[in-house]
């Protein structure tokens, strides 16, 4: 099959990257005019250097993801070709496979391990979007989720060619400069309020959103939460890093798993270190999103109790 | 290509953070009073039910709240514009130190903690800090 020339040449996150640079800048200019957005220096610096770690990991991983991919396009269903039409399907497929593997990223404590690294910061601004995690082949998604589309019958190029573009899309929505985008905008499309609630501590909100464009598969799936003006986003994760070195950032979770894989009392315990949701613990000491929910819950309504009586 | 691409990288992070540090975005995060430490600590946890002794430093950068469990002490830095929380329990402290400019050294045994120094401005406070948590050493 003749793959177009402008996929084989042309990486649209390489035509991104200067963009990304001015509306970073942008950014903090208008941080510094209105103080509507939050930056602190070794923070940004550190989610710029996962960044860079990210394409080049990127790169170096790049020959063994693509040799993959060819090998299962060679076991394809169907011949679905290079049509206008394929490229659409593509297009939201790819955002759907995209909905399943972030929420498993947030569900599983082995992918949490990779995706974490987005999570880290207690900022969110521009450079947030950035932080991205080195090891993401290590979490094996490639071999399933990433295939899933490829085997279905879509060629690799275009794959990743669509899966570019969203990320892409994703970039923008890492900012409290915008509050709401038009109504009609905010019930179809993944935007910055909605991606606030997705990286926000606060136990209403955690695990929720996972969207990269269309909001509407959390929707669809039950995970929407809007944004509530009375429950102010707090950013980062249940336990916040307490350092700015990205190697940390980069292997503290992976390091947490195999510590506790090394303390586990039994096989079935080390694999649910590994593969429990994220907090999971064998004597319950420590807290899992929905636990930190439940307990959220039960002291609002205890709350709401003596206020009702009033 | 590859080469020029991570040259250009590397001075776009370069100008991002000096422009970010030019402009002077961030404000250091400093604690009201120990009531907002404990504020601080029971949103994180959703319930921390601070006991008698909490202490922040006068500098507003850290405080240590024990848990009215008598076991558990929170802690909280000041990481930049942020804090850091963290619940100690028995073999969460690598090692406690007080100097005698009454400053506490903390280094625990969590791999994405960097050390920390909070500085209480009294050597016989650092030192009953520093005996207090050397107990949940581990």
């Amino acid at each position: 099959m003749d793959v177009p020339a402008f996929v084989q040449n042309f990486d649209p996150i390489w035509i991104a990257i200067p963009l990304f640079t001015i509306a970073v800048f942008a950014e903090m200019i208008f941080a510094r005019a209105t103080g509507a957005a939050r930056f602190e220096a070794r923070d940004s610096a550190a989610s710029l250097m996962m960044g860079l770690g990210n394409t080049i990991s990127g790169v170096l991983f790049g020959t063994v993801l693509a040799i993959w991919s060819m090998f299962v396009y060679e076991h394809r269903v169907f011949d679905i070709g290079f049509a206008w039409w394929a490229w659409i399907i593509a297009f939201v497929l790819d955002d759907f496979v995209y909905y399943w593997s972030h929420r498993f990223a947030h569900t599983v404590r082995w992918f949490w391990a990779d995706h974490i690294v987005h999570h880290s910061s207690q900022h969110y601004n521009l450079t947030t979007a950035l932080r991205q995690p080195w090891l993401n082949p290590f979490t094996l998604k490639f071999l399933w989720l990433g295939s899933a589309l490829i085997l279905l019958g879509f060629h690799p190029a275009m794959i990743a060619f669509v899966g570019s573009l969203n990320l892409i899309y994703q970039f923008w929505i890492h900012t409290e400069a915008i509050d709401r985008m038009p109504r009609w905008f905010e019930t179809v499309m993944n935007t910055p309020s909605h991606h606030r609630v997705h990286h926000a501590t606060n136990p209403l909100y955690l695990d929720r959103n996972y969207a990269g464009v269309f909001i509407v598969w959390d929707k669809m799936f039950g995970t929407f939460q809007p944004e509530l003006d009375e429950e102010k986003c707090r950013y980062g994760i249940v336990k916040n890093l307490g350092t700015y070195n990205p190697i940390k950032i980069c292997l503290h979770e992976w390091w947490g798993i195999i510590d506790d894989m090394r303390h586990a009392r039994s096989v079935r315990e080390a694999a649910l270190y590994l593969l429990a949701p994220p907090g999971w613990s064998p004597n319950g000491s420590r807290t899992t999103s929905k636990q930190l929910l439940e307990k959220w819950k039960a002291r609002q309504q205890a709350e709401d109790v003596p206020e009702a009586a009033e | 290509m590859l080469l020029i691409v991570l040259i250009g990288s590397i001075a776009g992070i370069s100008a991002m953070v000096l422009v970010n540090v030019w402009l002077g975005l961030s404000e250091p995060a400093r604690l009201r009073d120990l009531d907002d430490a404990v504020a601080r600590l029971d949103t994180d946890s959703v319930g921390y039910e601070a006991g008698e002794g909490g202490q922040i430093t006068p500098d507003g950068l850290s405080a240590l709240v024990p848990a009215r469990d008598g076991v558990h002490v929170g802690l909280l830095v000041a990481r930049g514009s942020d804090f850091v929380i963290r619940y100690l329990g028995p073999g969460s402290v690598r090692l406690a130190e007080a100097d005698e400019d009454g400053a506490l050294m903390l280094r625990l045994n969590d791999f994405a903690f960097a050390p920390a120094r909070l500085n209480f401005g009294s050597a016989d406070t650092a030192r009953d800090w520093a005996d207090r948590l050397n107990g949940l050493r581990g």
